[in-house]
């Protein structure tokens, strides 16, 4: 990973450009060093835009254990192709038939993901009550979105995007800030469900999801794979050409790095971020 | 009766703590005199290689001539398979993605493989459901 550094700062254009606006829901460590690159350039020279109209960036909140290692770095906070519906509703339901979950509120309101950085993360009673029993219960699942499609992850899996994800190279570390669902095996944390019933219908809305301050989900590329070469052939009827077309598909391959809820201490520690309803 | 330990066997799990890369040595063969090795040549002599190659320390690069063979870069793997990828006529941009394949990818058979994108070897967070437990109605 250090030695991609050079190769970096090499590249001369990365330096002098605007960042780019990446539209993937993926923030990768090469973006941050050009981020940081960005950041020494935009300081130094004069020619620079007003703040308001500069893209939206914001800081990842890292956990207190890991802010030590990367104080100065900011992530572009990626805009979603289509912004999430404001309203986003947190349920903790809890599966053991103790009355208390058998209400099952959901009154909490966590702001979207878009603005959520700028906006306070509010936490409702039954997500104050519940959080700390799910952050407790260890092995943790996720459901992480990428360009809208859900993979349900567990740390140590194998991910096989169906897709080339361009910028990256192996050994990188991605984090994965869209998620709908996390959850062990007795407390479930769901975003809301206010605009799941035209995605379910046809699979064109945007899911909700849940504030991406709640969790660390980190992934690693670990390389390129391909598929065979598929041949197809083409013929129409009554005419004796066929044409033969030879299709070979590339895949990013991911491994899932760390899952993490975070607690109550450490949403408490990020600076004026935290709202308790009481 | 003994009581007996449970055989546990490693599982490979490359990246989750370490990342090894799979790739260990690549080779660049070209011929001197043919012209389908044009593009070779300008690659092995552009800065692409230098940029190239620095970003991989641990990977073992080298050039070779060929004489009169299409020029090929040839790829070893540490699970001892190995790839080549014949680059004739090809131009030095058009190598560099083909090294940048070879060297990210994991040396097994290209296979296909349909719908499973996450393999997971950890048991099912939630458990399996039974019907003898939890959640009986009474009709």
């Amino acid at each position: 990973m250090p030695s991609r550094l050079p190769s970096q700062a090499s590249k001369s254009y990365g330096t002098l450009r605007q960042p780019p606006q990446h539209r993937s829901h993926h923030i990768s460590s090469r973006t941050l060093v050009r981020s940081a690159l960005d950041i020494s350039a935009r300081t130094s020279t004069i020619s620079q835009p007003p703040t308001f109209l500069l893209p939206f960036r914001a800081s990842l909140h890292q956990a207190s254990t890991q802010q030590a290692v990367s104080p100065t770095s900011q992530f572009h906070n990626t805009q979603p192709e289509i912004p999430p519906p404001l309203l986003q509703t947190t349920d903790v339901n809890a599966l053991s038939p103790s009355p208390e979950s058998s209400e099952s509120t959901s009154i909490t309101t966590a702001p979207s993901t878009t603005q959520s950085l700028s906006q306070p993360l509010v936490l409702s009673r039954s997500l104050q009550e519940f959080l700390p029993k799910l952050c407790v219960q260890k092995p943790h699942y996720i459901v992480a979105h990428i360009h809208r499609f859900p993979y349900l992850l567990t740390e140590g899996d194998t991910l096989r995007l169906p897709f080339h994800m361009k910028g990256v190279s192996p050994g990188d570390v991605l984090r994965f800030n869209r998620a709908s669902i996390l959850g062990s095996r007795d407390y479930t944390l769901k975003a809301g469900t206010s605009n799941t019933e035209s995605y379910d219908a046809k699979r064109t809305g945007e899911p909700t999801y849940l504030d991406e301050r709640l969790f660390e989900c980190r992934m690693r590329v670990v390389g390129l794979e391909t598929g065979p070469m598929m041949d197809k052939e083409k013929k129409k009827r009554r005419n004796r050409h066929r044409k033969i077309v030879h299709s070979k598909h590339k895949y990013t391959v991911l491994r899932v790095m760390q899952i993490k809820i975070k607690n109550l201490e450490e949403l408490n520690q990020e600076k004026a971020t935290l709202l308790l309803e009481s | 009766m003994v009581v007996q330990g449970v055989k546990t066997v490693s599982k490979a799990q490359n990246g989750l703590g370490a990342f090894i890369l799979q790739c260990k040595r690549i080779d660049f063969h070209y011929c001197d005199w043919a012209g389908s090795s044009r593009g070779m040549k300008s690659f092995l002599t552009s800065p692409l290689l230098a940029q190239f190659t620095s970003r991989y320390p641990g990977v073992e690069f080298r050039v070779s001539p060929r004489p009169n063979k299409h020029p090929i870069l040839k790829a070893y793997y540490i699970n001892g398979r190995e790839k080549a990828v014949c680059v004739r006529n090809l131009e030095r941009e058009q190598i560099l993605k083909k090294a940048d394949f070879l060297v990210a990818n994991s040396g097994k058979k290209n296979e296909l493989i349909r719908g499973k994108t996450v393999v997971s070897q950890n048991e099912n967070v939630r458990g399996i459901w039974s019907p003898m437990h939890g959640g009986i109605k009474s009709i």
